[in-house]
């Protein structure tokens, strides 16, 4: 119990740095940031009420703390081209982009476990070089020239799949999941070719220890030594691993959804930023921060709770 | 327990029959090799001018005058691949120049330093870590502008607490070792501990993580550059080769297809030499 109130205070005290390191570089900009924002020939008058509303007359320091207790209150500013609180905009777009995220998590999982106990089971046999050097391959892929492959063939050759549209899980079913399963597709298959490596290492490594041995010549079934054994001690590093393809595959949705004109927070962002819309660009990086942060204090305390020897 | 020294000659003897018997180490070192020689023979040929147009041969497919075929307008995309490489191999260069920079300063400031130093370093780091290195590279390039050069800086400022961990760590365990000690009673100076005690024995670890983040910069620029905060019109990086073949997918694939091979190669060929050279550093190898 300790350890878990420990890690929190840690994961609050990274949050904070988060919200430091947020505010900093978006107040970083060389140069009057309101002049910046309305275009060097706007007119003074214009520029001096931007300043004034976002507040930079004020010091530095005053501007955090202030800053600070409203994003706590869930407050994240308004935006200065669509008129409207941060925090609405990015409400209205975060369904596709947790769909894509989460859907990508599920092939991901689906395909690294039983390949990379397989390849464990197989060491050094044609299934495990297969298995192997395909992962190998999957590694050094970008996922957005997977997306754009797989675009090209059930997209646009095939008629499969929609282009650059998104249906609402609430709305459709099947259009959801139609619109959703490339994007995911392209960064789930990425991401399994991670996770195989570590789930075969992690298992292998296991199948060398005593206890194995012992459950061997104790003329236990290969399958429950696998799931009773082997597997409960590799899930640690699976776990560590997991959290950071969560973090890794929220940022390639970000990619993603401009591959295939999903109109998520990748698409926001993007478009925020040609906009120069710093609150909203933001916004959507602070979030976005904030959610890694979560999954990696989950990950740990759930490794906590499923190995008790990393209790003490 | 006896501990053997070697001599240098002996040093490059064992490190050398260590890297003739990793296949896919000499598979990544020839790869990277093939990726450096390419950047520079880009600096003074390429087959065809990559910026020159030439509205006759718009979407020429892959043959013998043209081996990667011809854009929109006409241009040769196989030079135009060579010029991306020459960049993504500039970017991998100097994030990665900047990444060693700054975590040396801060990893061996944390490790030698005092506790609070170790610790304040230590917490800033791993706020800046929580980023995913991506999105703080977008945050950065949204800020200050979106060229090349910034998102050259950008992505090596998310890898700073990647390498700064790292050498701190090792610093730390470092201190514990008799020859520090020795050192610290003998009164040497600090820079002098940096350079003849701490530097020679972090190498190793240190050139897989740099051989990594290689990859990882070129991945990077790729993706900035593909969504357009990247390198800038006309200068044709990979990524931004890709972004530009996404309009012409159906009439012609060669243009999303190639560049994309490319990144996969380089990346490649630096991810074979980081996890060769991971292993050999492994004594029990």
């Amino acid at each position: 119990m300790s350890f878990i109130i420990r890690r929190i205070v840690t994961g609050m005290i990274t949050i904070f740095s988060v919200t430091l390191i947020s505010f900093f570089v978006f107040n970083l900009i060389p140069g009057d940031t309101a002049r910046i924002i309305l275009g060097f020939d706007a007119d003074e008058t214009a520029v001096s009420n931007l300043r004034e509303e976002l507040g930079l007359n004020s010091p530095l320091s005053v501007r955090y703390f202030d800053w600070f207790l409203d994003v706590l209150r869930g407050d994240l500013g308004d935006s200065i081209g669509y008129k409207q609180p941060v925090t609405d905009i990015i409400a209205d777009t975060v369904s596709p982009t947790i769909s894509i995220t989460i859907f990508s998590l599920i092939i991901s999982m689906l395909l690294s476990l039983p390949l990379g106990i397989l390849a464990a089971l197989k060491h050094n046999k044609k299934s495990d070089i297969l298995i192997t050097s395909v992962s190998q391959i999957g590694v050094v892929i970008p996922s957005f020239w997977l997306g754009i492959i797989l675009l090209l063939i059930f997209s646009q050759n095939l008629k499969l799949f929609p282009y650059g549209s998104y249906t609402d899980i609430t709305e459709n079913f099947s259009d959801w999941l139609k619109s959703i399963f490339l994007p995911s597709l392209s960064l789930g298959l990425i991401s399994s070719a991670v996770l195989t490596r570590v789930i075969r290492s992690s298992v292998l490594e296991n199948m060398k220890e005593d206890f194995i041995r012992t459950a061997k010549s104790k003329g236990l079934k290969e399958s429950r030594i696998i799931y009773k054994h082997v597997l409960k001690n590799s899930l640690t590093p699976i776990l560590t691993v997991t959290g950071l393809q969560i973090a890794s595959i929220l940022a390639g949705t970000i990619i993603i959804e401009n591959v295939f004109s999903i109109p998520g927070m990748g698409r926001l962002l993007l478009y925020s930023v040609q906009r120069r819309d710093l609150p909203v660009v933001q916004g959507v990086v602070l979030w976005i921060a904030m959610i890694t942060v979560i999954v990696n204090i989950a990950v740990d305390i759930l490794q906590i709770a499923i190995d008790p020897r990393l209790r003490s | 327990m006896s501990q053997k020294y070697f001599s240098k000659a002996e040093v490059f003897r064992r490190t050398y029959t260590r890297i003739n018997h990793h296949k896919s180490l000499k598979i990544g070192l020839f790869l990277s090799l093939l990726v450096f020689c390419i950047a520079v023979t880009s600096l003074f040929y390429t087959p065809y001018d990559p910026y020159k147009m030439n509205l006759r041969d718009r979407f020429s497919a892959p043959g013998e005058t043209h081996i990667f075929g011809t854009d929109e307008y006409g241009r040769d995309l196989f030079s135009r691949c060579m010029i991306g490489l020459r960049i993504a191999v500039t970017v991998g260069l100097i994030s990665t120049s900047i990444a060693l920079g700054f975590g040396l300063l801060i990893g061996l400031s944390a490790g030698m330093g005092f506790g609070w130093v170790d610790e304040i370093l230590m917490r800033i780091m791993d706020g800046l870590y929580a980023f995913p290195a991506l999105i703080f590279a977008i945050a950065i390039v949204s800020v200050f502008g979106t060229n090349i050069y910034n998102a050259m800086i950008a992505i090596g400022i998310v890898r700073v607490p990647i390498f700064a961990r790292m050498i701190r760590n090792q610093v730390i365990s470092l201190k514990k070792r008799e020859f520090i000690t020795a050192a610290n009673s003998l009164g040497v100076s600090v820079i002098s501990k940096i350079f003849r005690h701490y530097l020679p024995n972090i190498w190793a670890p240190v050139s897989v993580l740099i051989s990594s983040n290689f990859a990882f910069a070129i991945l990077s620029e790729a993706g900035l550059s593909y969504i357009g905060l990247g390198t800038q019109p006309p200068v044709p990086s990979l990524g931004r080769l890709l972004m530009e073949s996404q309009k012409y997918m159906e009439k012609a694939p060669w243009l999303a297809i190639f560049p994309g091979l490319i990144i996969a190669l380089i990346v490649l060929g630096f991810s074979l030499l980081s996890d060769g050279l991971n292993d050999i550093s492994d004594p029990k190898y």
